[in-house]
């Protein structure tokens, strides 16, 4: 340019990106200057050419295929989402399942050792002793392998028991026994001849007295059977205890390491002031209570009160009730998760139609008509029960060539388009039906909507029932305006199917003049 | 963004139904004329739907950096360039400048009820030339005029579609006006 002004800031004027003294700048220069001020009316005058040059209408066609492409991925996302619940309602069963099969099995668990708390009084000093055997056996291929050890053992197994392997030995071997369940480092201790022996009758005397094999009496029959098989390992066992037989001062020592929960190292000896007898039958029960192995550590990490003896058999029946009441409570809370994961899989109440239903209604604003609240009293006369039942009626009015792109509110009939629409394709998915309606009167209508211009093939009024979410004999009433609100047509219209309704020339369904104005009432079940 | 727009995205990410349609369908006629300017009307449906499909897809990716309407024009943008590539500019140009004829649009409609008969021959003729003019521009030219003058972006929408800067934005925007001056020739229109 010949004044040599900067040009970019002319352009950036025209499209009004200046401010402050740039502006100032360029409004200061084109006062004086002609050329630029031609310049700035040239930019303009290219703006507004391109605009009209190419501000273009998108073609209904690329808005319907848009919809289509999006209800297909929706679909597809819904499929993913259907799946995602099939799969959090199965987790949820097998859930509750689990849950359920756990409680029963504890329950049954209860049950029998309950049962054989009762049927087996002698059972509870056989379980002290019945593990050594058991250990013995393992060992015993390590130990024997030569004829004359097995009859050896076998004849001292059969020996009858002196009195100095009686009592105090026992006591110990029973005590520790529940205290160790699984005593791998130590080689038995505490374990006697007569001990295995005594176990062994019994559990032959409980064999026999038991009637059908119960989980306990199963245990024990396969541990009576141990002593004949296990004479070996009984023999040596025997030795190793003759070796180390404890005294009543060590076996007090371990009663107290058990009950303080000194765990060993620690040995007191402090004689205990219940008599053995209780200690052992209280330790007992308190062992087959649910799980002995992990009771017996709960009895064990009891804390230590130095100095302060307390009977054991209160200790212990404390400690009994104190664990069963833990029980109960374990109990109540597996109890309590069963109701929670059967909410968790329940059927919810309200329906999603029904929330889609509501949604619809806000969003749209439903527009009353007198026409349709007519209707509706009419209806609501007619077939009262339906009403009381919960169905309502619904009405939207239309007015110009309603396409599933149209929006259900026009806030101004210049035709610019709302900033707040609801497409009716939007009202079709949230259940309303989609109704389009031709310009019967003019023969060059324009669609307000889109500002298309209608052909002669367009002046039919089509209903388009499309895939609402209405039952498949939901009732569609459809109203046509002539020289009032009449009912033009009464009755079901199938899902999916294209109606079309012919306008009579005669007689302009509508008052407006330009557009055709057509209300739906559409009853549906909320 | 509008606040509108965030309310509508937000319910997008959520999945409510129509949600998209309705933050998107209002910029489909400026994509449209975008798309059309770009590539011709033929392709420019496709184009479109293409656009709205890949929107669509991605939305839930959208961080909000931009305005959606600067975020889905840019995704407009990408996908005619591809199409720009394989089609001659010059048939480019005889397609916007044939869609004159047709008088499809909606400004048509408006306008013709204003002038005369010659005034509107004269007029239909402008359009034309300056559908030439912009279809001889080079791609960063005729796309930059075309979001300023389309669909009405800021120099630093533009430059968020384009990824340059706003002074990119106004060099390359006064290069290409000039350039467009010069075909239509004597410099002006």
């Amino acid at each position: 340019m010949s004044c040599g002004f900067d040009e970019s800031l002319l352009h950036a004027y025209v499209d009004e990106e200046l401010s402050g003294d740039d502006k100032t700048k360029v409004l200061g220069h084109i006062v004086w200057c002609e050329s630029c001020r031609k310049e700035v009316e040239n930019i303009k005058k290219l703006s507004k050419q391109i605009k009209e040059t190419f501000a273009k209408q998108a073609p209904i066609s690329a808005l319907e295929g848009i919809q289509r492409g999006i209800e297909g991925v929706g679909t597809k996302r819904g499929m993913w989402a259907f799946k995602y619940h099939i799969v959090a309602a199965a987790a949820a069963l097998v859930i509750v399942s689990v849950v359920s099969l756990e409680i029963f099995r504890a329950s049954e668990q209860n049950d029998l050792s309950e049962i054989a708390r009762i049927r087996t009084p002698a059972l509870r000093e056989e379980e002290e002793t019945a593990e050594k055997p058991k250990t013995a056996a393992e060992e015993a291929p390590k130990k024997t392998g030569k004829t004359e050890q097995i009859e050896t053992a076998f004849d001292s197994f059969l020996a009858p028991p002196t009195a100095e392997e009686k009592g105090p030995a026992e006591s110990a071997a029973a005590v520790e026994a529940q205290a160790r369940p699984a005593p791998a480092a130590e080689p038995a201790p505490a374990r006697s001849a007569p001990a295995v022996r005594k176990a062994g009758a019994e559990v032959e005397d409980l064999a026999k007295a038991m009637t059908p094999p119960a989980p306990p009496a199963g245990a024990i029959k396969t541990q009576a059977g141990a002593p004949l098989a296990q004479a070996p390992a009984a023999a040596s066992l025997t030795k190793e205890v003759e070796a180390n037989v404890p005294r009543a001062p060590k076996t007090e020592a371990k009663d107290e390491r058990l009950l303080s929960g000194a765990g060993g190292g620690e040995k007191k000896t402090g004689a205990l002031s219940a008599p053995r007898k209780e200690e052992k039958r209280a330790t007992t029960d308190f062992g087959r209570g649910t799980q002995p192995g992990k009771e017996s550590t709960k009895v064990a990490t009891q804390p230590a009160k130095p100095g302060v003896k307390a009977p054991v058999g209160d200790m212990v029946r404390e400690a009994e009730a104190a664990l069963k009441g833990k029980d109960a409570g374990a109990l109540a809370e597996a109890g309590a998760a069963k109701p929670v994961a059967a909410q968790a899989v329940a059927p919810q109440a309200p329906s999603g139609q029904q929330t889609l239903a509501v949604a619809a209604d806000k969003q749209a604003g439903v527009q009353e008509t007198p026409a349709a609240n007519a209707v509706a009293a009419e209806k609501a006369k007619t077939e009262p029960d339906k009403e009381k039942a919960g169905a309502a009626m619904r009405s939207f009015s239309m007015e110009g060539l309603v396409t599933e792109w149209s929006p259900i509110i026009r806030l101004s009939a210049s035709g610019q388009r709302s900033a707040r629409v609801m497409t009716l394709r939007q009202a079709q998915v949230l259940g309303a039906i989609v109704v389009s309606v031709g310009d019967p009167v003019h023969r060059e209508g324009m669609d307000i909507t889109t500002r298309r211009t209608l052909s002669w093939n367009e002046q039919m009024v089509k209903i388009f029932v499309l895939e609402a979410k209405l039952a498949q004999d939901a009732p569609v009433h459809i109203m046509q305006r002539t020289e009032g609100w009449v009912k033009a047509e009464e009755g079901v219209i199938p899902i999916s199917e294209e109606v079309p309704y012919m306008v009579m020339p005669n007689k302009p369904i509508t008052e407006t003049g330009r557009y055709a104005t057509i209300t739906v009432v559409t009853q549906d079940r909320r | 963004m509008l606040k509108g727009d965030s309310g509508l995205l937000a319910a997008v990410k959520r999945g409510r139904p129509g949600a998209f349609e309705e933050l998107a369908v209002p910029l489909a006629d400026r994509l449209y004329s975008l798309l059309a300017g770009m590539v011709g009307k033929t392709d420019a449906e496709d184009l479109l739907q293409e656009t709205f499909l890949k929107a669509f897809k991605s939305v839930r990716d959208f961080r909000g950096g931009c305005s959606f309407a600067t975020w889905i024009t840019k995704i407009a943008i990408n996908t005619a360039r591809s199409q720009v590539r394989k089609k001659h500019p010059v048939s480019i140009a005889e397609e916007i400048a044939g869609d004159e004829d047709s008088s499809g649009d909606r400004f048509d409609s408006v306008a013709s009820d204003a002038v005369t008969p010659a005034e509107a021959a004269e007029k239909k003729e402008q359009k034309k030339q300056v559908a030439l003019a912009l279809a001889k521009l080079a791609d960063e030219e005729r796309e930059i005029l075309l979001l300023r003058e389309i669909d009405g972006l800021s120099y630093e929408e533009i430059g968020g579609v384009l990824d340059i800067s706003p002074d990119a934005v106004r060099s390359r925007l006064h290069r290409a006006r000039q350039h467009v001056f010069g075909l239509l020739g004597g410099g002006r229109v």
